[in-house]
């Protein structure tokens, strides 16, 4: 028997085991079109798994809610989805109060980059106090007001003073930021450190990841080296580590900071032709950093070249500028937000 | 007893830590609860579930005779069982502390791997993470927690890489900072991505001033964000290690000695990749490398075909078990007698084992029931085998250990309490418990 066959067989005996309907395969054209009677028989109640095991189903076990939130549980009928939905937002009910907290905490987390409750997957006893309370509990009132509206609950918090606070410290209280007094400075995610470099690449925006990823090379890397989180976990918060990797990726990897840096020049020099230096700094400054240099900046430059040209004994405007890139690209303030 | 800062402070006087931050910011800082033995583990993993009754536990008594074709002899001054597919461990067998009454692993491969390396706190963190995590790196110039993959040119006899069952989850950092995940290495040749450079280290090291002048602005404006001086002391790291980590992974001289090609046994077929990773494993505990797994190959099957551990059938046992063992039996036999030689031995824990034991319902089936380990070197009394299991060598029933507990104690042997190690609040599960049987 061919292998496809006794793998077949074996999913037929399963079935047959269980009890329960096989797929229904029947390709429909249009793919956009929901067609319920597609919808496998079997989305439902499921079963034990002994030891996990596929092969060996045992009882069924009837789907509910978690009973310590007491009230009225619903019948379940279909898939269910609705009815959890539906259960979870329920008004004036505890779990909807718990789901309001947890999303406007998660929201604060994702635009500032720490939540107002440090541990976002434990809002409860297991999980760290938070400082301001009275902000989450707020923050979710008016979210359920709202309709579940994200796009308010986001309106709300980044025309907050809080979201438009500087990042500088100023004084010496609350280190941790644990007030929200300032803005937390922050390492950008893997995506968002793609799409800089794949636009100072290109000197354009790209409309999508697919698009973007095809134009740095080595755009698998940045998911290695930036702690992209793989599929297979569930994270409730990124993080941003600090590796040698990372430096060595940057300093070393030809098609990465390297290439971005040589392409940016040679568009820069094939654009301004015979400009004098500051003029190509300027330019430079703004690809990268979206600003002009400062007069600090500027000087800083000319000498980075005089010292290049002390060491290598040799002028060259096109190699001094293209590792000038590179640092520009190595620094903190591509890849920080302040 | 010190407590952290104290620690922090005086190592970063004595100039241990004051070279930076390291391989990460995290993992770089010694928690210490006591002093432990042990500063570093080399973990053979056989990949499928070993079965305990032909390697390490004779069973008192067989049901199925074709399934077991291998004998047993009493060895050493400590007379412990071991089959005779060790011939070269037989005459370590004074050096081993078996365990043969392991429990709590899980029946399937896949989640057997994660459980195995992961399964004693609800952080998912693996083994070495938590080792890392804890103790600090040895070597900030070196990764501190390796897995060591791949075949030496010339290997004509392995059949794949060697892999960890439970693929990166095994070998992640689950809820610790992703820089303690394992360093994958696939290539034996060319270790770690990045390393060469084409610039020369006058302008490399120019290059480096220049970022720490350009990034000092950034820096001076939030002294308080502790990032972003490790970042740059990262980038030092990073211009260090690819001078360190070449050294480190350049085995080229000791290749020459024909004593060291013996002792691994670098030139018969079934030791060559083996050997030579075992090798490089220990070249990296030298180095000051935490942890260093080293996943076992598949193998031709004498009666045809290709087998891991994974045997279940008659002919996986009779064609497949040996060449396993040939392949990891000299060379682990000769690393204990290098580590030793090195000065090395007190404070190596060498462990062999794998996801799962066999046994039970259909006699060669994947068991989490019972299974054994066994370790040897610092921290591990020798010469004992701890627990047992019935009479059919199936379930632990005398003095258990659990995959936690298991855990627990090799975390204690290297100076940590599971009880008290924590990242965020979040530690070990309550059930661990350190074996002090087999404790030295």
């Amino acid at each position: 028997m061919t292998l496809a066959g006794t793998q077949s067989l074996r999913n037929q005996n399963i079935r047959e085991k269980c009890g329960l309907e096989p797929y229904r395969l029947e390709a429909k054209a249009d793919k956009r079109q929901f067609y319920p009677e597609l919808v496998p028989a079997f989305v439902g109640d499921s079963r034990l798994l002994k030891r996990g095991d596929v092969l060996y189903p045992d009882k069924r076990i009837a789907r509910g809610f978690p009973e310590f939130f007491g009230g009225e549980l619903p019948e379940l009928e279909g898939s269910g989805r609705l009815h959890l939905a539906n259960w979870l937002t329920e008004s004036e009910s505890i779990q909807s109060a718990l789901l309001a907290r947890a999303f406007v905490n998660r929201a604060w987390q994702n635009l500032f980059g720490e939540a107002l409750c440090r541990t976002p997957k434990e809002l409860g006893r297991l999980g760290e106090t938070p400082e301001m309370p009275e902000l989450i509990d707020g923050l979710a009132a008016r979210f359920v007001k709202s309709g579940w509206s994200v796009k308010s609950l986001i309106r709300e918090i980044v025309m907050s003073d809080a979201y438009q606070q500087s990042s500088v410290m100023s004084g010496d209280k609350d280190a941790q930021n644990r007030y929200f007094a300032r803005q937390n400075v922050r390492r950008l995610q893997t995506e968002p450190i793609l799409n800089v470099l794949a636009s100072i690449r290109r000197g354009k925006r790209f409309v999508s990841p697919a698009e973007r990823d095809s134009e740095l090379l080595g755009a698998i890397h940045y998911a290695k080296h930036f702690d992209s989180p793989t599929t297979d976990d569930l994270i409730e918060r990124r993080t941003a580590s600090i590796t040698p990797s990372q430096a060595l990726f940057l300093m070393n990897e030809p098609t990465a900071a390297r290439q971005v840096a040589g392409d940016l020049t040679r568009r820069i020099l094939n654009q301004s032709g015979k400009a004098d230096f500051t003029e190509m700094l300027s330019k430079v400054y703004q690809s990268v950093l979206q600003r002009p240099p400062t007069e600090q900046e500027i000087e800083f430059a000319e000498g980075f070249v005089q010292r290049r040209r002390k060491q290598t004994g040799a002028e060259n405007r096109v190699e001094e500028m293209k590792e000038f890139v590179h640092l520009l690209l190595c620094g903190n303030e591509v890849i920080y937000l302040e | 007893m010190i407590n952290r800062r104290q620690f922090l402070k005086s190592t970063t006087a004595s100039g241990i830590l004051a070279t930076g931050s390291g391989w990460a910011n995290a993992g770089t800082e010694s928690l210490l609860h006591h002093p432990g033995k042990v500063k570093s583990v080399i973990f053979y993993y056989c990949r499928g579930g070993p079965a305990q009754g032909h390697t390490f536990d004779p069973p008192k008594e067989i049901e199925n005779p074709d399934l077991h074709p291998f004998k047993f002899q009493q060895c050493g001054q400590s007379g412990l069982e071991i089959s005779e597919l060790f011939p070269h461990l037989q005459k370590r067998a004074d050096d081993l502390c078996l365990i043969r009454s392991g429990y709590g692993a899980k029946a399937t491969h896949a989640e057997g791997g994660v459980h195995v390396f992961t399964g004693a706190s609800s952080l998912g963190a693996s083994l070495g993470a938590w080792m890392l995590y804890g103790m600090g790196s040895g070597n900030p110039d070196l990764p501190g927690y390796v897995l060591l993959t791949g075949r030496v040119e010339g290997d004509k006899w392995a059949l794949d890489d060697g892999a960890v069952h439970g693929g990166p989850r095994a070998i992640g950092a689950g809820g610790l900072p992703p820089s303690l995940q394992a360093q994958v290495i696939r290539d034996l040749e060319k270790p770690i991505a990045n390393l060469g450079t084409m610039d020369s280290k006058e302008i490399q090291q120019r290059w480096l001033k220049e970022l720490a002048a350009m990034n000092s602005e950034f820096t001076k404006r939030h002294p308080n964000v502790d990032e972003l001086s490790s970042r740059i002391e990262s980038y030092q790291t990073a211009y260090r290690m690819q001078t360190a980590a070449p050294e480190a992974f350049d085995i080229s001289k000791e290749v020459e000695n024909s004593q060291m090609r013996k002792r691994y046994g670098l030139d018969p077929q079934p030791t060559r990749s083996t050997g030579t990773k075992l090798l490089l494993a220990r070249r990296l505990v030298e180095r000051g490398v935490r942890f260093v797994l080293v996943p076992s190959m598949r193998t031709p099957n004498l009666e045809g075909g290709s087998v891991d551990w994974d045997t279940h059938t008659a002919t996986t046992v009779r064609g497949g078990i040996p060449n396993l063992c040939r392949a990891c039996d000299h060379p682990l036999a000769g690393l204990i007698e290098d580590l030793k030689e090195r000065g090395l031995y007190d404070q190596t824990l060498v462990i062999w084992g794998g996801e799962m034991g066999r046994g039970g319902a259909g006699f060669m089936n994947h068991n989490g029931n019972g299974f054994t380990w066994w370790m040897a070197g610092g921290g591990v009394k020798p010469g004992i085998a701890w627990g047992a299991t019935d009479e059919l060598g199936y379930t632990a029933v005398e003095n258990p250990v659990h995959v936690r507990d298991l855990h627990a104690t090799i975390l204690w042997m290297c100076g940590l309490d599971h009880h008290k190690l924590k990242h965020n609040g979040v530690g070990f599960d309550d059930s661990c418990q350190v074996v002090r049987g087999i404790l030295s």
